[in-house]
């Protein structure tokens, strides 16, 4: 089988991959023993330097994969042990897909959902207050001045001295 | 006189004047649930009696009914089908018999029962039995002609039920038949299961409440069914028509005779028991017969048969020359009022009852008929309570919160969202007591006062106890400026009925005023929280982020940071406000927190400081002072008294000594002298002690009142909205939200949450994919998620 052989850039969490990938060779190989097209170990022959590769695409499957491990063996042959690439073989059946997203760059900021992981002091808290006043002046007495006495006396006359004119 | 229908559920209909009172109530016999009836032979014009007429079961209730009004449709008038005198002759238990006016016999063949009401009179003036004579246009009985005189033969509504499989697929539709299973009831109180196992009926008959039935009196059909959607081998019987032996089609009431006036109506008998149908038949272009005449009454009539390609709609002419065209409204609206859903079109009958061949009459919430009508596809009609069949029209669909609720918020929300404060409605102030509104200053000059001494012109009881200091009741100190009465500035401060005065000076003791009541108001004003992470962000909220309010005498109260500022569309915060409400006789105090206009909490405390006074009880401390000046004096006047008498007893005793050579006498003599002088020394003695007294009299004092302390009074004298919020350790937003997003909650695309083409993937985590259409294997379907879960650049 034709196995293609790149050196990958990007984050191995990336999904679209192409741009990252510099092709570095195509090769003839076949598989070690049965299989899975999900990690398959493909035996080919190798040569000094293919040694920084670290992704692959086989023909046969039409999957991307992770170089996981380079197994050199006499001969001039070497096994690539491989584990497909998901996020890449699957970009186009699921970037229209229409979900539930829980984690977010784009979002650009915290939202109401609390979230653990952002770095919030344990220990300590910051302490505000803020005054409530009437007009901008505290609405009790600063001083003695500023307070009345209420005097309860018996009795019920009332009487009044008119101010001077 | 006003007629009222008014129409209930339980199909009850009354019929009032316009003072309310009930001239007649109808009930229809929908109340019956329980149908039996077997058909007789016709004999002559009479029922043949000794066999059992109609036989309805009816409840018990009934008995008390005192007639029943039908409408023989084989005459143009109606019928007290029942009578007193009938009804006196019912058995009891569950039975009675029909009978028509004058008899137990009907007149025609088939009275029309439908709609069969049972009447019963309430007002004694109006006796139905006068009906008899058709005494219709007597106007006693005017307020009925509308409902009596209705014309039930031209009702061109047809009763029928209509049966629908499980795929809602209608089999036939059938105008209620008395002689069905009663054993079979189900559904609506009809318990019509179709022998073939059909029992999902619709009743199509509107009747406004649930569990009712018609009798209808016909052993004949429906004059439209459905002949399209057969099911399970049903057939249809069908007729030569070409024979002479016509059998008439009647409409619904209608008195059918074989022509020939056999004298033998149709028998359901003489059909197969899978013909439901029974004798629908479609006569193109006949005449029909009617009333066993030979002569046909109308001519070119079309009547309902069959429904199918050759179904015409049902038209009657009537001899006048009236056509059912101009009827129609009249018809529609009578109907209405009735409350039945009705056709016009016989032909539509097996159309969907919520299409527009349908009309259903207008009943309100209160469950009134008002005589309009809408088509039952229309929007009107959606809205009115009695569009749905399977739903009992009063009950009450619980409310549940969803968004799709149909039914408006039951709450009784206060749109205003505002605390009124009540008024106060007992004030004490200044009833028994002054309560004056003092300076220091003032209050100064009170307390001396208090010390001053007694003027001796005034009555110890002018102060109505004995002492000015007794006088007082309390002083309290107010941090605040304490509202004065306006209609008495500058009041003379009384001591009881004693005018207070400055001792030096002896000007009268004036005081602020008097209080204004004896609770005050005191706005402390508002604020506003913007929080700093804003309104969408989980640090602003619980438990990150906490809220309290301190307040000044009353302590604290924990507000929540939620109710501090609401999260809208307009991003419109809360004020948070505090006003205290003070009693200016006890000095309590409840601080009330105000989310804008609405009370929210209040936190009790005491504001008002009490100030201990003292003064002397000048009174008490006078009459000492009298008191003990009078005892010192007569102390003295025994004392001086008691030194004459001693000095006089000396000399006495010494001249006695001298004028006697006896040496012995002048002892005696000296004794005595000695003995006077001991009283005198005994009454000055007594005399020093009543000085004494006088000189070290105790000022009687007395106190008022208990310090309280005024520790609050150091405190800061406003509230204060105190928040505690998170504190962010040192990081970058741009590398931490690169490195595993910011959470959230979205629904959308994911590409929408990846970067535009060029630029550098962003992170995403994701959920909930449905992975409709994926080709690949189930372990790589489950990488596939995990990889989405896990996150990924896009």
């Amino acid at each position: 089988m034709q196995i293609t052989i790149y050196i990958n850039t990007a984050d191995s969490r990336v999904a679209n991959k192409s741009g990252h990938l510099t092709t570095i060779a195509s090769l003839s190989g076949r598989p070690t023993e049965a299989d899975s097209i999900i990690t398959p170990q493909i035996i080919v022959d190798w040569k000094p330097q293919y040694n920084r590769v670290n992704y692959a695409y086989i023909v046969d499957f039409g999957k991307y994969y992770f170089i996981k491990d380079i197994v050199v063996k006499s001969g001039g042959q070497a096994i690539l042990y491989l584990d497909a690439d998901d996020r890449y073989n699957w970009y186009d059946y699921y970037k229209n897909k229409t979900v539930i997203i829980t984690r977010s760059e784009k979002i650009g900021a915290p939202t109401e959902i609390p979230d653990s992981k952002l770095p919030i002091d344990p220990n300590r808290h910051e302490l505000l207050t803020l005054p409530i006043l009437k007009n901008g002046a505290p609405a009790f007495a600063q001083t003695i001045n500023q307070c009345d006495y209420v005097l309860a006396t018996v009795g019920n006359i009332k009487e009044t001295v008119q101010p001077n004119e | 006189m006003e007629i009222n229908r008014e129409f209930y559920s339980g199909n009850t209909r009354k019929i009032t004047d316009s003072n309310s009172n009930m001239i007649v109530e109808f009930i229809s016999n929908s109340l019956y649930t329980d149908i039996t009836a077997t058909p007789t032979k016709y004999i002559g014009k009479e029922w043949d009696k000794s066999a059992s007429p109609w036989k309805i079961n009816y409840k018990s209730e009934f008995f008390n009914l005192d007639y029943m009004l039908g409408y023989n449709a084989g005459y143009e008038e109606p019928v007290t089908v029942a009578q007193s005198k009938f009804f006196k002759e019912r058995k009891k238990g569950y039975t009675f018999y029909l009978s028509s006016n004058g008899g137990n016999s009907f007149s025609g063949a088939h009275s029309r029962l439908f709609p069969v009401w049972l009447a019963t009179l309430s007002r004694s003036d109006i006796n139905l039995s006068d009906t008899v004579t058709n005494n219709w246009v007597n106007d006693k009985y005017k307020e009925l002609h509308p409902v009596i005189n209705f014309d039930y033969s031209k009702i061109f509504a047809v009763p029928f039920l209509q049966i629908k499989n499980e795929g809602n697929r209608v089999l036939f539709s059938e105008s209620l038949r008395a002689n069905f299973d009663p054993t079979n009831y189900s559904g609506w109180g009809v318990g019509f299961v179709y022998k073939n196992g059909v029992n999902n009926i619709d009743l199509a008959m509107e009747i406004v409440s649930l569990n009712n039935t018609f009798l209808t009196p016909d052993w004949l059909t429906t004059n439209c069914f459905s002949s399209e959607e057969f099911d399970n081998g049903l057939s249809i019987t069908t007729y030569d028509v070409s024979s002479a032996t016509v059998r008439n089609v009647a409409q619904l009431g209608e008195r059918m005779q074989y022509s020939g006036n056999t004298g033998t109506y149709f028998d359901p008998n003489d059909f197969a028991s899978t013909d439901i149908a029974g004798i629908m038949q479609y006569y193109p272009n006949r005449m029909i017969y009617i009333n066993g005449t030979e002569n046909p009454i109308y001519n070119n009539v079309y009547y309902g048969g069959f429904i199918s390609n050759n179904m015409r709609p049902f038209r009657r002419t009537f001899a006048s020359g009236v056509t059912f065209d101009d009827l129609a409204e009249y018809i529609a609206k009578e109907m209405a009022y009735i409350g039945f859903r009705f056709l016009v079109d016989c032909s539509q009958i097996n159309q969907p009852i919520d299409s527009e061949y349908y009309y259903i009459p207008e009943i309100n919430s209160a469950g009134v008929t008002t005589g309009n009508y809408y088509t039952a596809d229309s929007a009107e009609a959606a809205q009115l309570p009695n569009n749905d069949w399977t739903t009992d029209v009063y009950s009450v669909t619980p409310y549940d919160g969803t968004d799709d609720d149909e039914d408006e918020d039951p709450n009784d929300y206060d749109d205003s969202n505002t605390t009124v404060l009540n008024p106060i409605p007992i004030d004490w102030s200044n009833d028994f007591q002054n309560y004056y509104v003092m300076s220091t200053v003032d209050v100064q000059r009170v307390a001396a006062y208090l010390y001053s001494e007694l003027p001796t012109n005034q009555p110890a009881n002018d102060f109505l106890t004995n002492n000015p200091i007794d006088c007082v009741v309390s002083l309290m100190l107010f941090p605040f400026e304490v509202s004065r009465d306006p209609d008495y500035p500058n009041p003379i401060v009384y001591f009881g009925k004693v005018k207070g005065y400055y001792p030096d000076t002896q000007i009268e003791l004036i005081a602020k005023g008097y209080i204004r009541g004896q609770v005050q108001e005191i706005d402390c004003g508002e604020c506003v929280y913007y929080p700093e992470y804003g309104v969408n962000d989980f640090r602003s909220y619980e438990p990150y982020c906490d809220a309290e309010l301190i307040l000044p005498y009353c302590g604290s109260v924990k507000l929540s940071p939620t109710a501090i500022y609401c999260k809208t569309t307009e991003q419109n915060f809360h004020k948070i406000g505090v006003k205290y409400i003070v009693d200016l006789i006890t000095g309590a105090c409840i601080a009330c927190v105000y989310l804008d206009s609405l009370l929210i909490d209040t936190v009790n405390g005491q504001i008002g400081m009490t100030i201990p006074i003292t003064g002397i009880k000048s009174a008490d401390m006078d009459r000492d002072i009298t008191y003990k000046q009078a005892a010192a004096k007569t102390a003295q006047n025994t004392a001086l008294s008691s030194l004459a008498s001693a000095v006089v007893g000396t000399v006495n005793g010494f001249i006695s000594a001298g004028m006697s050579p006896n040496p012995i006498n002048i002892g005696g003599a000296a004794l005595n002298a000695v003995t006077s002088a001991l009283s005198y020394d005994s009454a000055e003695e007594n005399y020093k002690t009543k000085v004494y007294d006088l000189q070290h009299i105790q000022v009687p004092f007395s106190v008022r009142g208990s310090a309280s302390p005024l520790c609050d009074f150091r405190n800061e004298q406003f509230p204060r909205l105190l928040i505690k919020r998170p504190v962010m350790l040192d990081y970058t937003p741009e590398v931490y939200a690169h490195s595993v997003g910011y959470a959230c909650l979205k629904t959308g695309v994911i590409k929408e949450y990846g970067a535009a083409e060029g630029e550098t993937p962003q992170y995403i985590e994701c959920t909930g994919i449905d992975f409709s259409g994926f080709g690949g294997t189930e372990i790589e379907k489950a990488r596939l998620k995990a990889c989405l879960e896990g996150g990924l650049y896009l």
